[in-house]
């Protein structure tokens, strides 16, 4: 039985309880963003769908340890998919190059999941909408440091090395394009 | 140190620090309020980049899965104590039957399978039938709900532009609200100033009000000058102005007057000054048997272009006449001037030639119209020779 009438979190503390259906309601929200995820990080399908039930695997049995308080749960599902994706590139040593071109990511299947929740959906797609347009208000040298990070998983003098900057000016970078990033989503109104 | 851990935030969001940076940021942030604060604010900007991604439908085997693996797990309790307890299940209908039939009776079972295949047969078509609905029922919800992913999907991202319209209308409102607050502020000291030239206005209106009234009081002078005379006087003011005119016109005549007689000073001054000059020559000429009066001489220096013609005896010509004077060179007649002579029948022209006096062989005086040079002169009343 599907708990279409329940938030993140009550779904989560049902999870806990062991209800298998509650989540199945999150997957059926969250599988295709974490996919995404998950294939912008590593390029391949496979891989990525590995890291998707790997992903919700460890939701199943780390239910526990969901605190809301430390967050919401979007950001901690996605926390466990780039922890997962970068381990898997740091396995194989081969670091893929990222997918950052929509017409690529287009290229793969991407139907709409008939079950999922059409509220939810068009919610998840009005805040892919105003992300991406955020992050085409920064400037390219901060956005690369900032997706360099954050999709590659690139520590940050690994980041100074391969633009070939001083690390304080990577810094720099980080600082201001999260900052900016940030604004821009507030005027924007957005709600996470 | 502290700032050096601050300048770590973003990339503790990140996700890239290594796990000795992030205890330290931890322990950091834990005494200080403010750097939690800007901590979490950086977390919360790292974590939507999750959402610039393309969603990515999974396949279904991945959901499979996952969920064979919970159902793998739920089998073994021990692996997740909160799981609730699994209760054994009721024993089914065709296992209660069995046993409600000792499981002996074998012919009798024979003709009840039967029975039980039949209906069994049936009831599979009817569930078929259901099914194949609704799988139709599915498929067409499945793209129902596609469609509207697309229309939500559209509206997503129509919402951004008019966010930032909405935010562009209200900083221009406020732009606006703002003017208009700074236009109060200049319109009232222009209202003060209006009311008290009002005021002022208003006294004025009042003097002038005062005046009129006086004057209105004060009765009219008496009209002490009679017709008669003001008709003498206009008539002497009259006269006046005819008398005016008269000494403007004599005025006038004088000036005429005297502008001649200082074209004839400067000419005669001239004249003095060619004749006086040193190497002129005169060369006499003598009036025909038609005028045996006339008399004259041309002074000039032959070596020059230039020479002063001096006549008397002759009449004073009618309107429309003139006195032309030609000078002769290789036998041709060569106008040189033009001229009228006063009451006492003397003549005086200044005479300027192309080349030198010298090389002109005579000269002649006609009577010829004025302003028709082209026309073949007429018979010469006065005649002189240079070489006399």
């Amino acid at each position: 039985m599907r708990h279409t009438n329940l938030n993140n979190e009550q779904l989560m503390r049902r999870v806990a309880n062991g209800d298998a259906a509650a989540l199945e309601t999150l997957y059926e929200q969250y599988a295709p963003a974490v996919m995404g995820l998950a294939v912008k990080m590593l390029g391949d399908r496979a891989s990525a769908e590995e890291v998707v039930q790997e992903t919700f695997w460890r939701v199943w049995r780390n239910a526990d340890s969901f605190c809301e308080q430390q967050g919401a749960f979007p950001n901690w599902l996605f926390g466990i998919t780039r922890n997962l994706a970068i381990d898997t590139w740091r396995r194989v040593k081969v670091r893929p190059q990222p997918i950052f071109n929509d017409k690529e990511e287009q290229q793969l299947e991407n139907n709409p999941d008939p079950q999922a929740d059409v509220t939810e959906s068009a919610w998840t797609s009005i805040k892919h909408v105003q992300v991406r347009q955020a992050l085409s208000i920064l400037p390219a040298a901060q956005r690369e440091v900032v997706e360099m990070a954050f999709f590659w998983g690139l520590t940050r003098q690994e980041i100074a090395e391969k633009i070939g900057v001083p690390l304080g000016t990577v810094h720099t970078r980080a600082r201001l394009g999260l900052q900016k990033l940030r604004e821009a989503l507030q005027e924007q109104g957005f709600e996470e | 140190m502290a700032e050096h851990l601050e300048e770590l935030f973003p990339f503790y969001a990140l996700g890239v620090l290594t796990d000795e940076e992030k205890a330290d940021i931890e322990a950091y942030v834990a005494t200080n309020p403010a750097a939690q604060a800007q901590l979490d604010q950086d977390y919360q900007a790292a974590a939507v980049l999750s959402y610039a991604v393309e969603p990515v439908m999974p396949s279904a085997q991945v959901k499979m899965a996952v969920f064979d693996r919970i159902k793998a797990e739920t089998r073994r309790p021990q692996l997740r104590p909160a799981a609730p307890p699994a209760v054994p299940p009721a024993p089914g209908f065709f296992e209660q039957l069995w046993r409600s039939l000792g499981g002996g009776a074998m012919p009798a079972l024979a003709g009840l399978s039967l029975v039980v295949a039949l209906v069994a047969g049936g009831w599979a078509m009817q569930l078929n039938g259901q099914m194949a609905q609704l799988q139709q029922q599915n498929l067409a919800l499945g793209q129902q709900l596609t469609q509207q992913n697309e229309t939500l999907t559209s509206l997503g991202e129509q919402l951004p532009p008019l966010q930032a319209e909405n935010s562009q209308l209200k900083s221009d409102l406020a732009a606006q609200n703002e003017a208009l607050a700074a236009l109060n502020e200049a319109v009232t000291p222009l209202q003060t100033e209006n009311s008290g030239l009002k005021q002022e206005l208003a006294a004025q209106a009042e003097q002038l009000a005062v005046l009129q009234s006086q004057m209105v009081a004060q009765p009219e002078p008496e009209n002490t000058i009679s017709t008669e005379m003001v008709a003498a006087l206009e008539a002497e003011l009259a006269l006046q102005r005819e008398q005016l005119a008269a000494l403007n016109g004599q005025v006038a005549q004088l000036q005429a007057v005297n502008n001649n007689l200082g074209q004839e000073l400067s000419t005669q001054r001239a004249v003095m000054a060619e004749v006086t000059s040193p190497d002129v020559q005169a060369m006499k000429i003598l009036g025909t048997e038609t005028i045996p009066q006339a008399q004259g001489q041309l002074i000039a220096n032959p070596g020059e272009e230039k020479a002063v013609l001096i006549v008397s005896g002759l009449q004073p010509l009618e309107p429309g006449l003139i006195y032309q004077f030609w000078l002769v060179q290789d036998g041709q007649l060569r106008r040189a001037g033009e001229f009228t002579v006063d009451d006492s029948g003397l003549g005086l022209l200044q005479v300027t030639t192309e080349t030198a006096i010298g090389s002109y062989e005579a000269m002649g005086i006609s009577i010829e119209p004025a302003n028709r040079p082209d026309e073949p002169p007429n018979e010469m009343i006065m005649l002189g020779n240079f070489s006399s």
